[in-house]
């Protein structure tokens, strides 16, 4: 595999710092208003994709392969074909041999003619019930022929492994890619170490997990003749569509597909064989076709990859970095959904360090697609950076490792090109420091550290120990784009086309407010149209990495703007005035120097009926990266109680600090912040998906895989920080998988505080806890 | 009865009766959902297994999982959904708590959650956090770490 290695110098600040001031005189945005789609989820209203009914709709279902790794000899469908009320069978021959994917790795074929893991989709029925198309799958004769198969990433490198990719993807199981298999380095690692005074090291693993939202996925699809309509919530619209648009032959504006409602996402619902599938059989039967996953098989369709984070780093004497080297190894399953690039963050973007060097390799292994988890692999990879960071903050003598994170953290104007971004380009703010500073008097760090190695107390056989992490990540990734639509009606009310999509993250009410604020449109006039390809304007790669509120935003002020810039000029034109002598505020255009002088948007409008333009806002551009980028900051502490009789622990306290840039609705902040925490508890001490050695998944259940329950999770303190932002509408910066990435480290450094054994797998579960205490070693698996 | 046969179901669901023809293994969720003349989705799939508290409906005031409930078992029965519980357009206590603070993300598990809630309420009038919590376990929700949710119910049992 041939490696791209670049290398650049990594500069200290050459510019002071321009941090503009968030503008103090906001009317809608910094305000929690009341959320556009929560009604009708508290009376039942709300629809999602599987309450939607069509008309004369048919039932799917998916054939899946009992192996890990086999080629489909033959597969006969005649007797499932026969079954009365079968509109149709169909398997890889009647599939087109087009390559789909996701993340920018095409590796699927709508059927496949090889099974890569257990669980893989190899055939599809359609039939007039649920349980029509259930019998018709039994009937379907296939011979399998079972191959090796590879369930590690250290198995998927030996040159003997089988290959799993077909060959036209990839000739190998470690699949290049900037986002998949790279090398990059900053500055001279190798001269870094040898100038360093301390070198640390350590290895971390954490293990395939799944979202879990409560909403398994679904789709229904429907042909016109022309058109293909396909509901199915996702948070890639237009990247559904577009290989939707591939597979079946269409140009992309004959395939509409809309996002309802959708009941949880957090990275698992982008694409998927299924609503390709509904579309290929509804362009095929002439029928709606309607898809209804059980849990278990929404537990199959996405998961994040086992990784292994090996991380070295070097420091002078006065406890600052001279080297980062870190390397990130995935089993990324067999159809491999993820990137890999994110675990650079903690490594190259959250301290300073002039020499740092990193290296990802993806293997296809034998197991289910991976795909993106809230946080990608920034929070794995944050996991062995925090620990470490923590070791090394004790072992140099810092009092404490809040000092540590203080002394070495990333400043605004530092340069901080990561993979996506043009090197050189520099940091538009942080706010670590009042991350710190407010985590820290919320948790009373000060009254409570007793030192190292020295639980915060001792009651019975309870330790009670206090812990740490810091995180960075994107606010919105270098590569994205979005766009913003807005009409004014003739009543002066507005419909607002935006592409976002809405999975509780409340996308929709802050974009509203955005377009508020920059238009003067009163929010409550605002009717939102999302997520709908044929309707809302193009947003390439979706809501994804952390992006709405700030690229997103950025596009609907700019519409909301444009708005504004047309409704003031209309009046000016009707009262002979200069559009820079005219405001508006909730719907009311005035003059500002005689504001009896006045009109309202309604009665513009009204008088815009006959003969003038409609009044259309538009706004279109893409992520900003040059000459600055943004990033989102956060800083956790967290206070355990471990039982060193039962190896149980309970999380007694747990405080989020978040650099938000501005708070555009600071409920939605405030939910986001202690959902994705409490996202990062469960991920931390309860969730592993397990497989047997042949590759067979073992707790796709509820039961079996548990998430934090009510009795579970802690009362998380959320602690909203705005320091601005020159970069995003009104200083936001987007940051909704922040909250999950620093809950390992930070739970892990509490833990080596209460007992003094550090944990160096996850999840880190009782049975773990009473295991390591037995064995009385350091670190755990030893 | 034979396979062929599909007895007839009578359910008063928020005070309307119903009446369908129904296979004998349908769940009350499924008849709920599809096998009615209504409306009525609030009650969700989450799992099919009891284990996520999606499903919840209120029978004789009580939560009950749905998807765990043979329809025929609890045929002539009162249900309560979550589309039945603002009554002439006003929100119940729960609904307007859930709606008003953020305990709302993606919304999939909150018929359940408010049912339940109801259910804890009406036997529990004033609980403290720890009760609510205990009470709420059985309801799962991915997006909100409970924080909100708890804030809800303990707002709405103040009235």
């Amino acid at each position: 595999m041939k490696r791209e290695t670049k290398t650049i110098e990594k500069t200290m600040p050459k510019l002071a710092p321009t941090v503009i001031p968030v503008a103090e005189d906001l009317k809608v945005v910094g305000k929690s208003m009341p959320k556009i789609d929560t009604l009708g989820k508290a009376t039942g209203a709300a629809k999602y994709v599987s309450d939607l009914k069509l008309h004369g709709v048919i039932y799917g279902k998916l054939l899946r392969s009992p192996h890990a790794h086999a080629k489909i000899v033959s597969i006969n469908t005649q007797k499932a074909e026969n079954l009365k009320g079968v509109r149709a069978v169909i398997t890889h021959k009647d599939a087109p041999r087009v390559l789909f994917g996701e993340c920018g790795v095409e590796d699927a074929y709508l059927l496949p003619d090889r099974a890569r893991f257990v669980g893989d989709e190899i055939a599809a029925v359609v039939a007039d019930s649920e349980q029509l198309a259930e019998k018709a799958l039994e009937l379907i004769e296939v011979k399998y022929e079972p191959l090796p198969a590879v369930f590690s990433s250290e198995d998927a490198l030996n040159p003997e492994a089988p290959i799993i990719p077909p060959p036209e993807v990839c000739d190998s199981n470690l699949l290049p890619g900037l986002t998949r298999s790279n090398l990059k380095e900053w500055g001279d690692v190798e001269k870094g170490f040898e100038n360093s005074d301390h070198i640390f090291e350590a290895t971390c693993y954490t293990r395939f997990i799944q979202h879990m939202p409560i909403e398994p996925r679904g789709c229904t699809a429907q042909w016109d003749g022309e058109k293909i309509t396909v509901f199915v919530p996702s948070q890639r619209p237009f990247e559904y569509r577009r290989s939707i648009a591939k597979v079946l032959g269409l140009p992309e504006n004959k395939v509409k597909l809309v996002s309802p409602l959708i009941g949880g996402s957090f990275g698992s619902k982008y694409q998927g064989r299924y609503a390709i599938i509904a579309a290929f059989l509804a362009r095929k039967t002439g029928k709606p076709v309607r898809f209804d996953f059980t849990k278990e098989e929404d537990m199959l369709s996405k998961m994040r990859q086992t990784a292994t984070h090996e991380v070295k780093m070097g420091l002078k004497k006065d406890g600052t970095f001279s080297a980062i080297d870190g390397r990130i190894t995935t089993a990324s399953g067999g159809y491999n959904w993820s990137h890999n690039s994110e675990a650079v963050l903690p490594l190259n973007g959250l301290f300073r360090c002039p020499n740092i060097k990193f290296e990802s390799r993806s293997l296809y292994t034998n197991h289910p697609t991976t795909g993106e988890w809230r946080g990608v692999n920034n929070g794995p990879m944050t996991f062995a950076v925090g620990q470490l960071v923590d070791r090394i903050s004790e072992e140099l003598g810092f009092k404490n490792p809040v000092e540590f994170i203080k002394k070495n953290h990333i400043q605004t104007g530092d340069e901080c090109s990561s993979l996506w971004e043009r090197e050189g380009v520099l940091l538009s703010s942080c706010g670590l420091d009042e991350c710190l500073e407010r985590g820290a008097e919320a948790i009373g760090w000060d009254k409570k550290w007793k030192g190292w190695k020295t639980p915060v107390r001792t009651e019975g056989s309870k330790r009670i120990g206090m812990g740490v992490a810091a995180m960075t990540h994107h606010s919105g990734p270098a590569v994205f784009s979005s766009s913003a639509v807005v009409h004014l009606n003739t009543d002066g009310t507005a419909n607002f086309l935006t592409p976002v999509m809405e999975s509780g993250q409340g996308a929709t009410t802050t974009q509203a407010q955005i377009l508020a604020e920059s238009s003067g449109v009163p929010f409550k006039d605002i009717h939102v149209v999302f997520s709908d390809t044929e309707v809302t304007p193009l947003d390439p790669r979706g809501q994804v990495g952390s992006v709405s509120a700030h690229v997103t935003g950025l596009a609907t002020k700019l519409a909301g703007e444009d708005l504004r810039q047309q409704v003031l000029e209309r009046f000016a034109d009707l009262i002979s005035v200069k559009p820079e002598a005219l405001d508006i505020e909730e719907g009311k255009i005035y003059v500002k120097e005689d504001t009896e002088k006045s009109i309202t948007l309604k009665e513009l409008m009204e008088k815009s009926r006959f003969g003038l333009t409609p009044v259309i806002g538009r706004g279109s551009t893409t992520c900003p990266n040059w000459p600055q980028k943004a990033r989102n900051f956060g800083v956790h502490f967290g206070e355990v109680e471990v039982d060193i009789e039962t190896g149980e622990l309970k999380v007694l306290q747990y405080v989020a600090a978040h650099d938000v840039g501005k708070a555009i609705n600071p409920t939605i902040v405030a939910g986001q912040i202690e959902g994705a925490a409490a996202m990062g508890l469960s991920w931390a001490l309860s969730e592993e998906l397990i497989f047997d050695e042949d590759g067979k998944a073992l707790n796709l259940s509820n039961q079996d895989y548990k998430i934090f329950t009510a009795v579970d999770c802690p009362k998380i303190i959320p602690i909203i920080v705005e320091p601005g932002d020159p970069l995003g509408p009104y200083g936001a910066k987007a940051f909704g998988e922040a909250p999950s990435i620093p809950v390992p480290a930070c739970i892990a450094n509490a833990i080596y505080n209460a007992i003094g054994i550090r944990f160096m797998e996850l999840p880190i579960t009782p049975e773990k806890i009473l295991k390591a205490l037995k064995e009385g070693k350091k670190e755990y698996p030893s | 009865m034979s396979s062929q046969q599909k007895p007839k179901i009578t359910l008063k669901v928020n005070g309307k009766s119903y009446e369908a023809d129904i296979d004998l293994h349908r769940t009350l969720l499924e008849v709920l959902r599809d096998d009615l003349d209504s409306n009525l989705t609030g009650a969700k799939y989450g799992c099919g297994h009891g284990e996520c508290g999606a499903c919840t409906v209120l029978i004789d005031g009580k939560a009950v999982l749905s998807c765990l409930t043979l329809a025929l078992a609890v045929n002539g029965r009162e249900i309560e959904t979550i589309e039945g519980l603002a009554e002439n357009g006003k929100l119940h206590l729960l609904q307007e708590a859930f709606n008003s603070n953020g305990a709302i993300q993606c919304g999939f598990c909150t018929p359940g959650f408010i049912l339940t809630a109801k259910s804890l309420l009406d036997e529990n009038p004033e609980p403290d956090e720890e009760e609510v919590r205990e009470y709420l376990k059985g309801n799962l929700c991915r997006c909100t770490g409970y924080v909100k949710i708890i804030e809800a119910v303990l707002t709405a049992s103040k009235g």
